[in-house]
């Protein structure tokens, strides 16, 4: 079992993960099927830390990041964000969550959108309307804003997205592989948003495949293998060295692979 | 605690609208119009009659339509697009989500009967009507069926595993909900304990649809009094609760 906590004194972790273990049970025709998303993970993470989660796919990143976000219950350990089990409504008022697609209802406008996420986030009624038109014009999206999700481009809808999880200006933010499938613009964007919450004081839990992003940002990473949190490392470990993290995960991840690899030669 | 309910109920209203729920309102009027050609041919109180029978039972039968096919697939279309996920990751109950989606469902469909009802009683004033309080009964008794059959819909959409089942179910359960008084009397009757517990179990499941009946009123031209009205209040209240209680059980246990 690895434990995360490289700051000393760290009065409050903003999220912690204790032998955390996600079983997944499937019943047919009378028969159970058991699988494990996680096994005994646990991870602390203090205010203020950008930490980054890699793996490869299938290894329990996404299902961490929903034990979090209480979309998904641990089946042992406990999942505890602000020191609250999840799921609980006071924590999740103080996250922002950014999914792996930009899952939004594409019959409301962007406007709606990100004004449906300011009410559920609990910005009084008096500021709502100008906190969503500042955050609209901080995505880049006032021209488009009153047109429907279902018109809108990838990139759009993800700069909505990315308007839903900060507008009410959250205390940890959590993003589950924010830059997958996105071009080298948006990933220089969503860069430099990540880079702007650490400025801002803010907490940062991330997953990601994308090695060198996860490099340039996080202080921390954590590295999930078949399901168990198989290594642990900070920045001073690989800053200095853009290959340094690279060879990490390589010789972590090594023989874990699932499936085979492709052999067309 | 409101807030987030009416949030959820003002997209849900705002979803059914642009998703063209109301294209069955426009498939009543275009029916309830060519109705109108067919019977004009008919003396003035046969044709008022016809129109007022068939327009009312017209509008329930839509509007339940409505209600089923949208209800059952109210929370499924969002679990398989996945715009759930980011619902849930807001300091949002899960009870409070479920009440947020059965209101805007019921409001948009209220709304066409609505319409509806504005359609159908012009065309009755074209051809001579003169209003009665049970034309209002009789909207009233068709709203609570459907805000019934909301409940009961979609508590069978999270309780069954697909979409066709909680159809089934649901309109298995409409009509026997339009037998209750003979199912009573079957268990009243029955001696075998073990049909008398059936009977029974379905008597409480099925909605009891008797509370709705406004036809004895209407043959009678005589408006029900408040006693009466009293009642199908309390009923269809708490039978939608009921539903609603359940429904947000099941869906407080789902993982996403």
């Amino acid at each position: 079992m690895f434990i995360i906590d490289k700051i000393a004194g760290m009065a409050e972790a903003v999220i912690q993960l204790k032998d955390v273990t996600k079983v997944y049970r499937r019943s047919h025709l009378g028969k159970t099927t058991e699988s494990i998303g996680v096994e005994k993970v646990s991870i602390k993470v203090g205010k203020g830390e950008v930490f980054g989660l890699l793996g490869l796919n299938g290894s329990g990143k996404t299902t961490t990041i929903k034990m979090l976000m209480g979309l998904l219950y641990a089946t042992k350990g406990e999942a505890t964000l602000f020191g609250k089990a999840m799921p609980d409504a006071s924590a999740l008022a103080r996250v922002g969550y950014l999914p792996e697609a930009a899952y939004l209802n594409r019959y409301l406008t962007g406007r709606e959108t990100i004004r449906l996420f300011a009410t559920l986030g609990g910005i009084p009624a008096g500021i709502r309307e100008d906190r969503v038109n500042e955050m609209i014009r901080k995505v880049g999206m006032d021209d488009w804003a009153d047109k429907r999700i279902e018109e809108y481009s990838k990139g759009m809808v993800q700069r909505i997205c990315i308007g839903q999880a900060l507008v009410h200006d959250p205390d940890l933010l959590i993003f589950d592989e924010p830059i997958t499938g996105l071009d080298p613009l948006a990933i220089n964007e969503v860069r430099s948003l990540i880079l702007w919450l650490k400025e801002q004081g803010k907490t940062v839990f991330l997953s990601s495949h994308d090695i060198s992003e996860v490099a340039r940002v996080c202080d921390n990473i954590g590295i999930l293998c078949a399901g168990k949190l198989a290594k642990t490392a900070s920045a001073d470990d690989y800053r200095n060295d853009p290959d340094k993290l690279e060879e990490i995960f390589k010789e972590t991840v090594s023989g874990t692979q699932r499936v085979g690899a492709l052999t067309f030669r | 605690m409101i807030e987030p309910i009416l949030a959820i109920a003002g997209y849900t209203v705002k979803e059914h609208v642009r998703n063209r729920v109301f294209q069955l309102v426009y498939l009543f009027m275009a029916v309830l119009v060519a109705g109108a050609l067919v019977v004009s041919a008919l003396a003035q109180d046969q044709r008022l009659r016809m129109m007022m029978d068939s327009g009312l039972a017209g509008m329930e039968l839509i509007a339940l339509i409505g209600i089923l096919f949208v209800t059952v697939n109210l929370v499924r279309d969002e679990s398989e697009s996945r715009s759930i996920y980011l619902l849930l990751s807001r300091p949002l109950e899960r009870w409070q989500y479920i009440l947020g989606r059965y209101l805007g469902t019921l409001s948009a469909i209220g709304a066409g009967i609505v319409l509806m009802a504005l359609v159908h009683a012009g065309s009755l004033l074209f051809f001579g009507w003169r209003p009665d309080g049970i034309y209002a009964t009789a909207l009233l008794c068709a709203f609570g069926k459907i805000a019934v059959m909301g409940g009961l819909a979609l508590f069978l959409s999270l309780a069954t595993t697909s979409t066709p089942s909680a159809v089934a179910f649901t309109l298995f359960l409409w009509i026997l909900g339009h037998f209750s008084v003979e199912i009573s009397f079957l268990v009243e009757k029955a001696h075998n304990p073990f049909v008398k517990g059936i009977g029974w179990l379905v008597g409480v499941a099925a909605p009891d649809f008797a509370f709705f009946n406004f036809r004895d009123f209407m043959d009678a031209a005589i408006t029900p009094s408040g006693e009466w009205f009293a009642w199908l209040a309390v009923y269809a209240f708490g039978y939608t609760l009921a539903t609603l209680f359940l429904s947000s059980w099941i869906f407080s246990q789902r993982e996403f």
